[in-house]
């Protein structure tokens, strides 16, 4: 029985080895897109995402809540700060006992730290925001590809997180 | 204040043909589509754009119902002289947004 179970435990964990890609093999979307597609992804004046990137600067710099606190106050200059942080989203937060996704966490902080009402899900703001942190272009995980294209691919992923389907 | 995406070449050669592209955020409400409540929304749109190269008109656009949020516009114009391209959007509260950038030409 003892043997059968360690057989099982080593099939699965074999299976999982095979499902993880090696870093030199992993892919965004953007590799698979169109030169055209990804010519448009790359110019921010083109990108009407960057509009929304450059409302979240301001808004990481504007006070709110009780605690009279903006985002910069805790976590300073969002370029470095806030470096890869939207590719780990999203992620298991114990103290709620279920994922968050990357606009879930940022409504927590504005709760819980700043103590101010949360964002309306998909609201202007909130949207903003998220692009915002996601473009921080430090935020490159993939070495395939410059700094500027890891900020447009996380814009995509954030989007995707909008769907707001995980919080 | 609505944001606003400009590029153009901050240097171009004289005679270049270069190419100018504009985004400004504007929700371009066409004044059919339903709120919340079920009531119509007001028409609310940006009706001209004008650009100015050194105080001459080098492109103009009237915009209609039809375009959507976030008017991207983009045209060409030739490098003549060093100094400010203007760029002026209208709204149909007739509020007027410029912003001012600067070219040098060589």
């Amino acid at each position: 029985m003892k043997a059968l179970l360690f057989a099982v435990i080593a099939a699965t964990a074999a299976a999982a080895a095979a499902a993880e890609f090696a870093p030199g093999d992993r892919r965004s979307g953007y590799d698979f897109a169109g030169p055209e597609s990804r010519a448009m992804q790359d110019d921010d004046t083109a990108n009407p995402g960057m509009l929304g990137v450059l409302e979240g600067e301001t808004l990481w710099a504007t006070k709110a809540g009780a605690a009279d606190r903006s985002c910069a106050d805790c976590h300073g200059d969002a370029r470095t700060s806030m470096k890869g942080v939207a590719a780990r989203y999203p992620a298991f937060e114990p103290a709620l006992a279920r994922p968050l996704d990357l606009e879930g966490r940022i409504n927590r902080c504005r709760t819980e730290h700043q103590r101010a009402a949360p964002f309306a899900g998909e609201s202007e703001d909130l949207l903003a925001l998220t692009a915002f942190v996601a473009t921080s272009r430090a935020g490159c995980r993939s070495p395939l590809r410059g700094m500027a294209s890891c900020g447009r691919s996380s814009i995509w992923a954030a989007s995707c997180f909008t769907a707001g389907k995980v919080s | 204040m609505a944001r606003v995406l400009i590029n153009l070449p901050a240097q171009a050669r004289r005679g270049e043909i270069i190419e100018i592209k504009t985004l400004i955020a504007h929700p371009m409400e066409t004044g059919y589509s339903l709120g919340p409540t079920g009531g119509t929304l007001p028409r609310d749109i940006i009706n001209r754009f004008v650009c100015t190269y050194n105080g001459e008109e080098v492109f103009r656009a009237e915009l209609f119902p039809a375009i959507a949020a976030n008017p991207f516009i983009t045209f060409f114009t030739v490098a003549t002289e060093t100094g400010e391209i203007a760029f002026s959007w209208t709204d149909d509260h007739g509020q007027t947004q410029t912003e001012v950038r600067q070219i040098t030409v060589e």
